[in-house]
C-alpha cells in the first residue's frame, strides 16, 4: 500500500521536474543589451555620419553638403575633394565605406546597409552600400530583426533619404 | 509472528528511509532550479547596469556639447574632453565618479578623420576578469576648427566588467 | 494467560506505534513549515531586489530625459528616501551623485517621476523628483500675479496631486477648509506675505490660523509645510523655511535657500532647486541633496574654466581674433580693479563653498551673480560668431 502512494509521489515528482526543466529550457534570453545597442547603433551612425565634416578633403563640407550635392548632381557630384579632386559621389562611396564602416560595423561583424534615395525613387538609390547581405528582403531568411533609422535632409530636387539598418 | 512483524518493520524503515531521499531529492533540484534562476537575474541586471552606464556616459554634462546651453545629442565636446580625463584621474575625481560608472572601461576613439586619436574616459575593472566592450557611434564636437566648430565621427566603447 | 501476554503487547505496540507516527509526522510538518516560512522570506527580499532594482534603472532613464513625467504603474510599494540610500523592505540602493528629490516615505501603486535640468548657467544637472498620487501638495497664496506662483502653476506636472487656493484676506477660512482625504503625507505651500508684518514673517507661520485643524491627528513628519519667500536683492534666490507639525501648529524646523538661474532664453521655465524644496518635506534632506548639486557644479565649472583657457589661448595664437579672445578672457580673468574671483572662476569658488556649508547665502548669491555675467557674455561670443563656453 504505502508502495502504491510513494509510487504515485514520485511520478508526481517527476512530472513537476519536468514542467520545471522544459520552462528553464523555453525562457527567452534576456536582449537589454543587444537590444539598446542596435537602438543606439543605428540611430547614432546615421545622426553623427551626417554632421561629420571632412575638414579640408573637401573644403570644409560636411557629409550632409556631399549627399545633398551628389543627389542634385547625380551621378558624379560638383564639389570636388582631395585626394585627387574627385567628385562628391565617389567620394562618399570611397569614405563610408572603406573609411567609416570598415572601421567600425564592419570592424565589429555587424550586419548593416546604408542606402540614399530621392523620394519616390526608391528603385534607383544614389548610394546603397551593404554588409553580410542584410536588407529587408533577408528579413525572417537570415535575420530576425532589422532596426532601421531614416533621416530625411532637403534637397532643391525633393527630399533625399538616407536609412541606415542594421540586421541581428 | 515475530518474523512477520520485522518485515513490516523493515518495510517502514525502507519507506521512510526512500521518502527522505525523495525530499533530499526535491531540495537539490530546488537549490539548482533557484541557482539557475539567479544566474538569469544576475545576467539581467548586468546588462540593465551596462544600458544605466552607456546612458550616464552619453548624457554627462561634463563633456557633452551644447549650443548656448541646448545640448547637441549623441556628441562629445572635444576641449572638455582632456580636462575631465585628468579630473577622473585623480582620486577624487575618480571616487566621485565611481558611484555612476561603476567597474567599467570606457574609451572613445576618433574614426573619421582618421586621427588615430584615442582618449582613456574611465577606467575601474574592479578586480573583475572579463568585459564585453560595446560600441556606441558618437559625434566629436572641436569648436577651434571652423567658423562654427568641426564635428568628427567617433565611437564610445563602453566594457563593462564582470566576474 | 500467554494469549492475554500477546494481546497487552499488541494494545501497548499499537499506542507506541501511534506516538511514533505522531512525533514522525510532527518532525516532517515542522521540516516543511520551516522550509516554507524560510522561502516566504527568501521570496519577499527577491521581490523587493527586483523593484529596487528595476526602479534604479527607471530613475537611471528618467534623470536623463529632461521635462518628462512619467507616471508609473508599480505592485503596492512602500518606498523610504533619505540623502544617500532608498529602501524598499530590507533592500535598499545607494542613489550616489544623482540629484534626487522625493518625500520621506512614498507610497502608493502610482509613483511619478519628474525631471528638471538645473543650469548655473550652464546645465550642471538633471534633478530628479519622485512623488506618488498619494501626497497631498496644498498652494497657499495671496498674489495670483506673483513671479513665483506663475512658474510653479505653469510648470508643475498635471499627474501630482495639487490644490491652489488664494488667500481673501481670511486665512482661517481656508485652512479649516482643508479636509482630510486619508493622504498619508501633505504638504503645505505657504507664497506670499498674507498681509503680515514682513519682520521675522517667518515665525507668523506658527500661529493656529496656518494650521489645517482637520489634519491635526497626523503625525508631525507627515504634515508639513514650506514658506516660500524671495530673496531681497537676487531675483535667482528664494528664502524657504521647513515647517513640521506639533498637533496644533506649525513649528519652524529650518531654513534655507532655492538658487534657480533664470535664463533670458527660456523664461518661464520651471525652478528646479525651489521644487526640489516641494517635493522633499525635510529640510536636512533638502540641504543634503542640495550640496551635491553643488559639488557636481564645482566639478562642472572646473571643466569649462579650462575650455575657457583652451578657446582664449586658441584666440590668442591659433586663430588670432582679437574680440573673441576678450570676451572668452572675461569669462574667468578679473578685469583691472576688479578683486575676487570673476565669472566661471566665481562659480566654481561658490559651488565649492556651497557643496560644504550650504544653505550660505554668500556662496549661493556669488555663484547668482556671476552666473548672470556669464550667460550675457555667452551671449556676445555668439554675436561676434566665437566658440561659446557653453
Amino acid at each position: 500500500m504505502e508502495i502504491m502512494g510513494l509510487a504515485i509521489v514520485v511520478i508526481l515528482m517527476a512530472v513537476a521536474m519536468l514542467f520545471v526543466v522544459g520552462k528553464m529550457i523555453n525562457r527567452p534570453q534576456s536582449d537589454t543589451r543587444e537590444s539598446y545597442l542596435d537602438q543606439e547603433m543605428a540611430a547614432n551612425m546615421l545622426n553623427s555620419l551626417l554632421k561629420t565634416s571632412t575638414d579640408d578633403d573637401c573644403r570644409g563640407a560636411d557629409f550632409t553638403e556631399l549627399f545633398q550635392d551628389c543627389a542634385v548632381n547625380y551621378p558624379i557630384g560638383t564639389i570636388r575633394c582631395e585626394p585627387d579632386s574627385i567628385p562628391s559621389c565617389q567620394y562618399l562611396r570611397d569614405r563610408i565605406n572603406n573609411t567609416i564602416l570598415k572601421n567600425t560595423t564592419m570592424r565589429w561583424q555587424i550586419p548593416h546597409r546604408i542606402v540614399a534615395w530621392i523620394e519616390d525613387k526608391e528603385d534607383e538609390p544614389i548610394l546603397e552600400l551593404t554588409y553580410l547581405d542584410c536588407s529587408p528582403d533577408q528579413i525572417y531568411i537570415s535575420y530576425d530583426h532589422l532596426e532601421a533609422k531614416l533621416s530625411p535632409i532637403p534637397t532643391s530636387i525633393g527630399t533625399l533619404n538616407i536609412e541606415f539598418d542594421i540586421c541581428s | 509472528m515475530k518474523k512477520k512483524s520485522q518485515i513490516q518493520m523493515g518495510e517502514n524503515i525502507a519507506i521512510i528511509f526512500i521518502f527522505i531521499l525523495l525530499v533530499v531529492g526535491a531540495l537539490v533540484f530546488y537549490s539548482r532550479v533557484q541557482r539557475a534562476d539567479f544566474e538569469v537575474k544576475h545576467e539581467e541586471d548586468q546588462d540593465k547596469e551596462f544600458v544605466q552606464i552607456s546612458q550616464k556616459m552619453s548624457f554627462l554634462p561634463e563633456i557633452r556639447c551644447s549650443q548656448e546651453n541646448v545640448p547637441i545629442e549623441n556628441c562629445i565636446d572635444l576641449t572638455k574632453l582632456d580636462k575631465f580625463t585628468d579630473m577622473v584621474a585623480t582620486s577624487q575625481g575618480y571616487l566621485y565618479y565611481e558611484n555612476d560608472l561603476k567597474t567599467s572601461t570606457i574609451t572613445l576613439e576618433q574614426i573619421f578623420p582618421d586621427t588615430g586619436d584615442k582618449w582613456l574616459l574611465y577606467n575601474n575593472t574592479g578586480d573583475k576578469s572579463s568585459s564585453v566592450p560595446a560600441y556606441i557611434p558618437i559625434s566629436i564636437f572641436n569648436p577651434k576648427e571652423g567658423s562654427l566648430g568641426e564635428y568628427y565621427l567617433g565611437v564610445l566603447i563602453v566594457g563593462v566588467w564582470r566576474d | 494467560m500467554g494469549y492475554l501476554r500477546r494481546h497487552k503487547r499488541g494494545q501497548a505496540e499499537a499506542q507506541f506505534n501511534w506516538i511514533f507516527v505522531l512525533i514522525v509526522g510532527g518532525v516532517i510538518m515542522l521540516f516543511f513549515t520551516a522550509i516554507v516560512l524560510k522561502q516566504r522570506s527568501t521570496s519577499e527580499q527577491k521581490l523587493s531586489a527586483t523593484v529596487i532594482s528595476d526602479l534604479e534603472a527607471i530613475f537611471t532613464g528618467a534623470s536623463i530625459s529632461k521635462g518628462t513625467v512619467h507616471a508609473l504603474d508599480v505592485p503596492r510599494v512602500d518606498l523610504d528616501f533619505d540623502c544617500s540610500r532608498f529602501y524598499l523592505g530590507q533592500v535598499n540602493k545607494p542613489i550616489g551623485k544623482q540629484v534626487l528629490f522625493a518625500p520621506s516615505k512614498v507610497q502608493g501603486t502610482n509613483i511619478l517621476t519628474w525631471t528638471l535640468e538645473w543650469n548655473t548657467p550652464y546645465k550642471v544637472n538633471n534633478f530628479l523628483y519622485i512623488t506618488s498620487e498619494e501626497v497631498r501638495y496644498i498652494f497657499i497664496y495671496d498674489n495670483p500675479d506673483s513671479d513665483i506662483l506663475t512658474l510653479i502653476n505653469e510648470s508643475i506636472p498635471e499627474e501630482m496631486n495639487a490644490e491652489f487656493y488664494e488667500f481673501d484676506n481670511d486665512m482661517e477660512a481656508i485652512t479649516s477648509a482643508i479636509t482630510d482625504q486619508n493622504n498619508y503625507k501633505v504638504r503645505l505651500i505657504f507664497i506670499g506675505e498674507f498681509g503680515e508684518r514682513p519682520r521675522n514673517i517667518e515665525l507668523r507661520f506658527e500661529d493656529a490660523k496656518y494650521f489645517p485643524d482637520q489634519l491635526s491627528d497626523m503625525p508631525g513628519d507627515d504634515l508639513t509645510a514650506l514658506f516660500i519667500k524671495p530673496h531681497s536683492s537676487i531675483d535667482s534666490i528664494n528664502n524657504l523655511y521647513f515647517y513640521d507639525s506639533d498637533g496644533t501648529t506649525f513649528k519652524k524646523i529650518n531654513d534655507t535657500y532655492s538658487l534657480d538661474h533664470i535664463s533670458s532664453n527660456s523664461i518661464g521655465e520651471a525652478p528646479p532647486s525651489l521644487f526640489g524644496a516641494i517635493f522633499t518635506d525635510d529640510a536636512h534632506e533638502y540641504n543634503c541633496i542640495m550640496k551635491k548639486a553643488f559639488e557636481r557644479l564645482d566639478w562642472v565649472s572646473e571643466i569649462y574654466l579650462d575650455k575657457a583657457e583652451k578657446l582664449k589661448s586658441h584666440y590668442d595664437v591659433d586663430y588670432p581674433k582679437l574680440i573673441c579672445e576678450k570676451n572668452v578672457a572675461n569669462a574667468y580673468i578679473a578685469s583691472p580693479g576688479e578683486s575676487g574671483p570673476v565669472g566661471i572662476e566665481a562659480i566654481k569658488d561658490g559651488a565649492d563653498t556651497c557643496s560644504q556649508n550650504f544653505p550660505e547665502i554668500d556662496c549661493v548669491s556669488q555663484i547668482a551673480g556671476a552666473a548672470e555675467a556669464l550667460e550675457t557674455l555667452n551671449s556676445r561670443l555668439l554675436l561676434f560668431s566665437c566658440a561659446l563656453i557653453y
